[in-house]
């Protein structure tokens, strides 16, 4: 009886931190994030960046779903290997995630879709002098 | 109408992935607590249920933790996690095809069943901790999910109901799979599960591939072979029935592909060979060989 008791507990308390958390939690993170953000759609048909490319240094892929829920999930490759994804991104969902890349080519890789899963991304060396992070639209 | 509709869609949309991500851990779960239901053991199927209670608090706090601090879930490790507890599974399975094969035989003997009752105490742990883990391995990742769809930026109502009657009909399911292999009678209880259980199990090993490749740890044999997204379609129902339960991708690659073949086979001539020969004398002989 007790475990059960600490069940709806915990059920409870997830939901009320949940929705006390949406406000607070949602936009700040995405403008706290320092360096260069690069905001990607994903759609019924595969997904679309809004730069293809990028500069050196810790980047932000703000991902958001505007389809009907073919695609769900961005990955962020090189030569065919995983190396920073983001799952279950619903439509109407949001999610970000960071990862420090160096220069080179990159694969944005959104599958389920109806076009090519497939999304180049080109990383450039940084300016030496201080970086001028590109804001996402 | 037109936000009707949008409504619609987001509610399949998340029920879909609510169902996909709760049916992987409610499937082992309910096979589980059938298998040790259909050995007599009430009790122990209690525990199964206390153990993937428990690994839902752990889930849901950890869930709750991330968003307090405003962490992302660790993709990586969730897939490391992911791999690691799918292999297990794999091997609890496989075990249990292998015992069921094996003990298909004699059962209505009474001494079968004291040896069966030995056997299944024997690993009751291991069939216990098999539940915990099989819904810490899913868990995590459905309550990160469901707290991402109460932050939707539209209709987040819609978002989160259809995630929780995703994962509520995939508790559903499992109760239901648990209710039906209860129902069956024991004989008929491993010779339809035998059949089952591998192809779960040989789905669990792809997935196993599928996640050890999203962990970093696997690159090899990773080119798309087919193409079953006519089958498996992506973001429908019918998708998440595929993919969690069968463990089949909508484009599998070489390595998923060859693992699948390469334990369906072998453990589908296992389980079904022997039993077309067998004949009620074969049996007899057997039930007779072991008094």
């Amino acid at each position: 009886v007790t475990r059960w008791a600490y069940g709806l507990l915990s059920v409870v308390a997830t939901t009320s931190l949940a929705g006390c958390g949406a406000p607070t939690g949602s936009t700040p993170t995405e403008q706290s994030t320092p360096g260069p953000h690069v905001a990607v759609v994903l759609t019924d048909d595969g997904c679309k960046p809004s730069e293809t490319t990028v500069s050196a240094g810790t980047v932000t892929f703000d991902v958001t779903n505007t389809g009907s829920g073919a695609v769900t999930e961005l990955e962020l490759q090189r030569n065919g290997r995983i190396l920073a994804e983001k799952e279950n991104i619903a439509p109407g969902l949001n999610g970000h995630f960071s990862i420090t890349l160096t220069p080179g080519s990159y694969e944005l890789y959104c599958p389920g879709g109806s076009g090519p899963a497939n999304q180049p991304l080109t990383v450039h060396a940084a300016p030496s002098t201080s970086s001028t992070p590109t804001t996402a639209p | 109408l037109a936000s009707l509709i949008g409504r619609v869609r987001t509610v399949l949309a998340t029920f879909v992935i609510g169902l996909r991500e709760g049916l992987e851990a409610s499937l082992i779960v309910g096979i589980i607590a059938a298998f040790l239901r259909q050995q007599g053991k009430p009790r122990l199927v209690r525990q199964v249920l206390v153990g993937a209670g428990c690994a839902a608090l752990i889930c849901m706090a950890a869930g709750v933790g991330l968003t307090v601090l405003n962490a992302e879930l660790p993709q990586r490790q969730q897939e490391a996690m992911e791999t690691v507890i799918g292999l297990f599974a794999v091997a609890m399975v496989t075990y249990m095809v292998v015992w069921m094969a094996r003990h298909a035989q004699g059962l209505k003997q009474e001494l079968e069943r004291s040896a069966a009752d030995a056997l299944v105490t024997g690993t009751a742990g291991a069939l216990v901790a098999m539940a915990f883990l099989a819904v810490l391995r899913e868990g995590l990742e459905t309550v990160v999910f469901l707290i991402a769809t109460f932050n939707a930026s539209t209709s987040a109502t819609a978002a989160a109901g259809g995630a929780i009657l995703g994962i509520l009909v995939a508790i559903a399911v499992g109760y239901g799979i648990y209710r039906g292999g209860v129902r069956l009678n024991l004989a008929r209880f491993f010779r339809v599960t035998g059949a089952v259980l591998v192809l779960i199990a040989a789905g669990l090993l792809a997935t196993a591939a599928h996640t050890a490749h999203e962990a970093g740890w696997i690159d090899v044999g990773q080119t798309p072979v087919l193409d079953l997204s006519w089958l498996v379609r992506p973001g429908t129902p019918w998708s998440s029935l595929f993919t969690g339960m069968l463990g089949i991708q909508p484009r599998p690659v070489v390595l998923e592909v060859l693992l699948w073949v390469f334990y369906l086979v072998p453990m589908s001539a296992f389980v079904l060979w022997p039993r077309h020969r067998r004949s009620p004398h074969a049996s007899a002989a057997t039930a007779g060989a072991t008094q």
